[in-house]
C-alpha cells in the first residue's frame, strides 16, 4: 500500500528532509510518518510550511511501506533519498 | 588576462557583504524562501536534489593558477572535493552549505571572481573558443570583446529581468569551437576590406524548441559591438513573451518575427543609440586588449615534425596522448594540451581538489600560469613547449587527466542530469560511465575518429544533446527512466541539429544501441574520411532505423 511522507531541502545545507508527527525533520525516509489519509498529510504539510526556517518548498511524496522498509514510489525520490547513484569523483 | 581595477574589485566586495546579510535573514529566519530565492539566484546559488549548488562564473573560461588553487581550497574546504565544469565554461560545487557560501563567495572575491549572473534571466557568461589567443585559424582573439560584453552586462540595469536567460558566445577562428550557432547571440569576427568586425547571428539556442542562428548582419563593424548587441537586447526585452517561459526565447522571437523582421527593428533602435556612449573607441578597445597580450613566448624553432615524430615513438600511451589531445600552436615551438576531464568511468567534467590543484602547478611550470575551460568540459594548457610535453603528460598521467580521447566519442558532454539537477527526467552520468567503460578500447575509437556524443537528462539541454554527432536525451516514461537516441547534429560551422531517430529505449539498452549506430557507420563509410556527421548526412536516417528497430 501507498502512504504519504512530507518533504523538503533543509534550510541550512538543502538536504532532502522528512516530517515526523511531532513536527520534528529526520534525515531518513524510513523514520517519517507514513499516513494513509490526505487530510494528515494536509495536517503535517500546513505545519510544514510554517516552519521556512527549517525547510524549504515542502511538499508530499508516496511512499511504498513493507514492513521495516519504506520506498518512494517515484524514482526521483528514490535518488533524493539515497543520494546521487554515482560514486563523487573522490 | 584581465585584472579587476578597483571600482571591480568594490563591485564584487559589496556584493558578497549584501549577501552575507540575506543568507543571515534567511538563517534567522527573517526572510522566507520565496522571499530569498531570486537573491540567491542572482548569486548563482541553486537548490538541487541533495544539496544547494553554487555556480561560478569563468568569464570566457580563462583562469589563473592563483584562482584555480582557490577552486580547489574552496572544494576541499566548503564541498565534497570535486567541482564540475559546465557547458558555459564555468564550475559548478554540488554540496555547499548555505552557511558557508558568503564564506565562498568571499574567498572567490579575494581572487577575482564571483558567481553574479550565473542564473537567472540576465546575459549569462559570455563563451569563447576555448583556442582563443593560440589557435592557427584565427583572425583574432575573442577574449577582448567578451570582456568588454562582460563590463557592459554585469549588472546592466535594463537588462536585468530579460524575459529569460541570453547566452553570448564569440569565436575570432574560422573553425566553430564555441557553437556560436546555437546561442541567443553568436559573433563571428571577420575581415571585410581590412577592418576588423563581426558576423552577427541570433536566435540559436537548445532547449524545447532548438534552433540554429540565424544572420542579421554580414558586417558590424567593431566600434559598434556594444552598441548593436544593446538594440538586440532591447527589442528581444520590449517584445520576448514573458507570459510562457517555454515561448520565451529570443529564439520564439525570431520565428515570430522572421529574421527579417527582426534586423528592421534591431536596425531601427540601433539607428538611435549607434553614436551614443557605447561606442567602442580605439583608446578603450587597446585597454582591454593589453590584458590579453601573449605572455612572453621564447624565439623556438618550428615542432610540428618534432611532435609528429614523437607521436609515433614506441611509447604507445604519449603516443595516443599527442595525437588526440596535442593541437598545433600558433607560435613556433609550442603545443596547445587539452586536459581530458573524461577518465573511462568518471563522471564527465568532474575534477578533484588534488585536480586543480595539480593543473594549477602545471599551468604555473609549463604555461603561463593559465587554464582555460572548455565548454566540452574539458580543460586547456594554451602555451606549452613542446620539447616538455612528455613532462606534462607524465604528470597528468598522474592526475588521471590524460585520457587520449579528445574529440571521439568517449570526450562526451554529460550533464549532472537525475542524480544532481531538479529539473531532470533521467540520469547522465550513469550512462555516460557505461558508455566510456564499454567503448574503452583505443583502436576502436581512433577507428570512429572524430564523433561527439552529448547527453542531457531533460530537454533543457545543458548537454547539448541536440548539437551532438550522437544526442541521447533522458525522458522519463511512467518513472522510468528511457532515452531517445539522436543523430546527424554539429555545433561546428556547419551547425545542424540532431533528429530523434526513433522510439526511445530503456536504461539497460541505451548503450548497446549506440553500439549498433557505431558498427553501422563503420561498416558503410565510404572510408575513414569520411566522418560519423558526413556519413549520416549522406545516407540519412533509414539505415540507422532499420539496425535498431528491425528487430521489434
Ligand atoms: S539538461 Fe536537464 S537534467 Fe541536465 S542539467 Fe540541464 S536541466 Fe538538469
Amino acid at each position: 500500500m501507498t502512504r504519504l511522507i512530507v518533504t523538503g531541502a533543509a534550510t541550512v545545507d538543502g538536504r532532502p528532509i522528512y516530517m515526523r508527527r511531532d513536527g520534528s525533520w529526520v534525515d531518513q525516509l524510513s523514520k517519517a510518518a507514513a499516513v494513509d489519509q490526505q487530510d494528515e498529510c494536509d495536517a503535517l504539510l500546513a505545519r510544514a510550511r510554517s516552519d521556512e526556517g527549517t525547510v524549504c518548498d515542502p511538499y508530499a511524496i508516496r511512499v511504498t511501506v513493507e514492513g521495516e522498509s519504506v520506498r518512494a514510489v517515484s524514482f526521483r525520490e528514490v535518488i533524493r533519498a539515497g543520494g546521487p547513484t554515482v560514486a563523487a569523483t573522490v | 588576462m584581465y585584472q579587476y581595477d578597483a571600482i571591480d574589485q568594490q563591485i564584487v566586495d559589496e556584493r558578497v557583504a549584501q549577501f552575507r546579510d540575506q543568507v543571515g535573514r534567511r538563517l534567522r529566519g527573517e526572510i522566507t524562501e520565496n522571499e530569498f530565492k531570486p537573491l540567491r539566484l542572482q548569486n548563482g546559488l541553486y537548490m538541487q536534489m541533495h544539496a544547494y549548488m553554487l555556480r561560478v562564473a569563468i568569464p570566457y573560461g580563462l583562469l589563473s593558477s592563483e584562482q584555480v588553487r582557490k577552486l580547489a581550497h574552496i572544494a576541499r574546504t566548503y564541498d565534497r572535493g570535486y567541482g564540475h565544469f559546465t557547458t558555459r565554461q564555468n564550475i559548478q560545487y554540488n554540496w555547499p552549505r548555505l552557511v558557508d557560501v558568503p564564506d565562498i563567495l568571499a574567498e572567490l572575491a579575494s581572487v577575482q571572481m564571483h558567481a553574479i549572473q550565473t542564473s537567472g534571466n540576465c546575459v549569462r557568461n559570455t563563451t569563447a573558443d576555448h583556442l582563443a589567443g593560440v589557435a592557427r585559424d584565427e583572425i583574432e582573439d575573442p577574449r577582448p570583446y567578451c570582456e568588454i560584453i562582460r563590463q557592459w552586462s554585469t549588472f546592466h540595469p535594463e537588462f536585468a529581468f530579460l524575459p529569460r536567460k541570453f547566452k553570448i558566445a564569440v569565436t575570432g577562428s574560422r573553425s566553430d569551437r564555441a557553437a556560436v550557432r546555437v546561442h541567443d547571440i553568436g559573433l563571428r569576427i571577420v575581415e571585410q576590406n581590412g577592418e576588423r568586425g563581426f558576423e552577427v547571428l541570433v536566435g540559436g539556442g537548445l532547449g524545447r524548441t532548438p534552433r540554429v542562428t540565424r544572420k542579421i548582419r554580414e558586417f558590424l563593424p567593431r566600434e559598434h559591438l556594444l552598441s548593436y548587441i544593446e538594440a538586440v537586447l532591447r527589442v528581444y526585452n520590449q517584445h520576448g513573451r514573458r507570459d510562457n517561459k517555454y515561448k520565451a526565447r529570443i529564439k520564439i522571437l525570431v520565428d515570430a518575427l522572421g529574421a527579417d523582421g527582426f534586423r528592421e527593428q534591431v536596425e531601427a533602435e540601433w539607428a538611435l543609440i549607434k553614436d551614443s556612449a557605447l561606442r567602442l573607441t580605439d583608446e578603450e578597445f587597446e585597454r582591454v586588449r593589453g590584458h590579453f597580450a601573449p605572455p612572453p613566448y621564447r624565439t623556438l624553432p618550428d615542432s610540428d615534425g618534432a611532435v609528429a615524430a614523437m607521436s609515433l615513438g614506441t611509447d604507445r600511451g604519449f603516443g595516443n596522448w599527442l595525437k588526440q589531445n596535442v593541437k598545433p600552436h600558433k607560435v613556433p615551438g609550442y603545443s596547445i594540451v587539452i586536459v581530458s576531464c573524461k577518465p573511462t568511468g568518471g563522471a564527465p567534467g568532474d575534477v578533484t581538489a588534488d585536480q586543480l590543484d595539480g593543473l594549477a602547478n602545471l599551468a604555473e611550470t609549463h604555461s603561463f600560469g593559465k587554464i582555460t575551460v572548455t565548454h566540452t568540459q574539458n580543460a586547456v594548457l594554451a602555451d606549452v613547449e613542446s620539447s616538455r610535453l612528455r613532462e606534462v603528460w607524465q604528470r597528468l598521467t598522474e592526475l588521471g587527466l590524460a585520457n587520449p580521447n579528445i574529440g571521439t566519442v568517449t570526450d562526451m558532454i554529460a550533464c549532472p542530469g537525475l542524480d544532481y539537477c531538479n529539473l531532470a527526467n533521467a540520469r547522465s552520468i550513469p550512462v555516460a560511465q557505461r558508455i566510456s567503460t564499454t567503448l574503452d578500447n583505443a583502436d576502436y575509437l581512433y577507428d570512429l575518429g572524430d564523433l561527439s556524443l552529448k547527453i542531457s537528462g531533460c530537454i533543457n539541454a545543458c548537454g547539448h544533446h541536440h548539437v551532438g554527432n550522437i544526442g541521447i536525451l533522458g525522458i522519463d516514461k511512467s518513472g522510468e527512466e528511457f532515452y531517445q537516441l539522436m543523430l546527424g547534429g554539429s555545433a561546428g560551422e556547419d551547425a545542424s541539429l540532431g533528429k530523434i531517430i526513433g522510439r526511445a529505449f530503456p536504461s539497460d539498452e541505451i548503450v548497446e544501441a549506440l553500439e549498433q549506430v557505431l558498427a553501422l557507420y563503420i561498416e558503410r563509410r565510404t572510408s575513414p574520411e569520411e566522418s560519423f556527421v558526413a556519413f549520416y548526412r549522406r545516407v540519412g536516417a533509414a539505415p540507422f532505423k532499420e539496425r535498431l528497430y528491425a528487430s521489434a
